[in-house]
């Protein structure tokens, strides 16, 4: 005669009260820790500043002559630096002086005619700001420049 | 150290010696009693001493910091001033700072050195994984305190380490935006860049590495050192230590000695329109530095990441049929890239 089967958890695909319980528990320790960790990250991330009439829309970097042929004047600009240099042809270029590749500030290079980062060697064209010989692939980010009372302006 | 499995050698047993007045009331013999069912594997080798070494190391980084703290000040415009004055006014400011600084290269190399002997002797097998992973997690935190020491002097320097580290973080996939505003505290470098580099320095990572060693010193002691394939003798405490503290002796003698021959220059304070000081990373970041020269920001990342990973994953790819060859070929990959990036860096 065969003896009959006896049921026991193992045989049973479908989850015990064991698991269920055992799910509940480890599903309100993670939530619990969801709970906590979502509001540190939170406040950890400083709150976006509103841009207020005191944070001006441009910043004036010099006077118009003061910025001869293949010479650059930094400024800053919301927060960025901002390099704003003169071609050979005698107009003015702008751009986010923020290397596109780790973050360093662009220089300009007279002799070699490029605007390059005293990081890891990336090289720009001083006149679209594309990127020429290194390790960044995208441009800098080119800025409106303009001259208001013979002052070199940035920003509109 | 493990307890020993045959008992302890006779020739090694303590001579009982007369109870004294500091033994009645704090337990010496009761201690030393207790030490003495502790032995290192094969003849006690000094690769046996490292993690000792990081623990001094660890504590003369928290002294020398602590003394520090009493002049830094952690704010934009005293960070730099505070930081020259205890280089240059303060009585043997220069030599506490010093001490910091080469002390700070130590510990870094100390680990590299930790991580890659625990690596070769296959460590990270069971059940010693939990212990390797906090060991990683002590490294990467060792490696941060280093990174967020540099910004706090405020400098040319400091400058560049906050922009790379932040373009980096940036650079990570998904969370990587978010990441760097926490680090920079908003979206550009400034102040609060500085003060939150000077919180993790000061206060989180210390904190971090105080409870992550805790519990990294309490598993080496629960499991034992890893075995010595080699051999089956073990060596005695009272043969390990004194011997491993001699070595610990002459690690903090040389680092005096450099310091006192060789102390860190005040670089020019930060300009952060344009500041001209040569961006050149600490040699144990060099590697780093060449491949970032080489590749984009992602690349970078990715191959960080993934060097990481291999070794975190060690404890399952480890102990599969060729785990033993496997340990040695990712060993050497790494260390030949690691080498061969860091020579390529300062030749380029």
């Amino acid at each position: 005669m065969v003896e009959p089967q006896r049921m026991t958890d193992k045989d049973d695909d479908r989850p015990t009260r064991r698991d269920y319980l055992g799910l509940c528990a480890h599903g309100s320790l993670g939530m619990g820790a969801a709970a906590i960790v979502w509001p540190v990250a939170r406040y950890l991330s400083p709150p976006d500043t509103p841009s207020s009439p005191e944070t001006p829309a441009t910043v004036a970097v010099c006077e118009n002559h003061a910025l001869t042929r293949k010479q650059a004047h930094f400024a800053r600009y919301r927060n960025r630096p901002v390099v704003v240099l003169r071609l050979d042809d005698g107009s003015l270029r702008a751009f986010d002086a923020t290397c596109p590749h780790l973050g360093c500030t662009v220089r300009l290079d007279p002799d070699r005619n490029t605007l390059r980062c005293p990081c890891h060697g990336a090289e720009f064209d001083p006149a679209t700001g594309a990127p020429e010989r290194g390790p960044a692939v995208h441009p800098l980010l080119p800025l409106i420049v303009q001259v208001r009372h013979d002052t070199i302006v940035v920003g509109t | 150290m493990t307890p020993l499995s045959s008992g302890p050698d006779p020739d090694l047993a303590p001579v009982p010696r007369r109870e004294g007045w500091w033994d009645r009331r704090l337990g010496f013999p009761a201690i030393r009693a207790y030490l003495d069912s502790f032995s290192v594997p094969g003849d006690g080798s000094w690769a046996h001493a490292l993690g000792g070494a990081l623990v001094t190391l660890l504590l003369f980084e928290a002294v020398t910091g602590l003394l520090l703290l009493f002049y830094y000040e952690p704010d934009s415009a005293g960070a730099h001033r505070s930081v020259t004055a205890i280089a240059e006014t303060v009585r043997f400011g220069w030599l506490v700072r010093s001490l910091h600084h080469w002390g700070a290269h130590a510990t870094v190399a100390v680990v590299l050195l930790h991580v890659a002997v625990t690596f070769l002797r296959r460590a990270f097998c069971a059940p010693r994984e939990v212990t390797w992973w906090l060991g990683l997690s002590l490294g990467l935190a060792i490696t941060g305190l280093a990174f967020s020491g540099t910004v706090l002097p405020w400098d040319g320097p400091a400058l560049y380490a906050a922009q790379v580290g932040g373009a980096i973080l940036q650079s990570v996939p998904g969370v990587g935006p978010g990441l760097a505003d926490i680090a920079r505290g908003g979206p550009a470098i400034g102040p609060a860049t500085l003060h939150r580099a000077y919180v993790t320095h000061a206060f989180v990572l210390p904190a971090f590495l105080l409870l992550a060693s805790a519990t990294h010193l309490f598993l080496v002691h629960a499991h034992g050192l890893a075995p010595d394939p080699t051999t089956a003798g073990r060596t005695s405490w009272r043969t390990f230590l004194p011997r491993a503290a001699l070595g610990w002796l002459l690690l903090i003698h040389g680092i005096v000695v450099l310091a006192a021959l060789r102390p860190p220059l005040v670089q020019p304070a930060i300009d952060l329109v344009a500041s001209d000081s040569p961006p050149r990373p600490p040699w144990f970041l060099m590697a780093v530095f060449q491949l970032a020269r080489r590749a984009p920001a992602w690349a970078c990342v990715a191959t960080l990441a993934a060097a990481v990973s291999v070794l975190a994953a060690a404890p399952a790819w480890g102990k599969l049929r060729h785990g033993k060859r496997a340990t040695f070929a990712v060993g050497l990959t790494l260390a030949l890239g690691l080498l061969v990036l860091t020579v390529l860096g300062y030749g380029g």
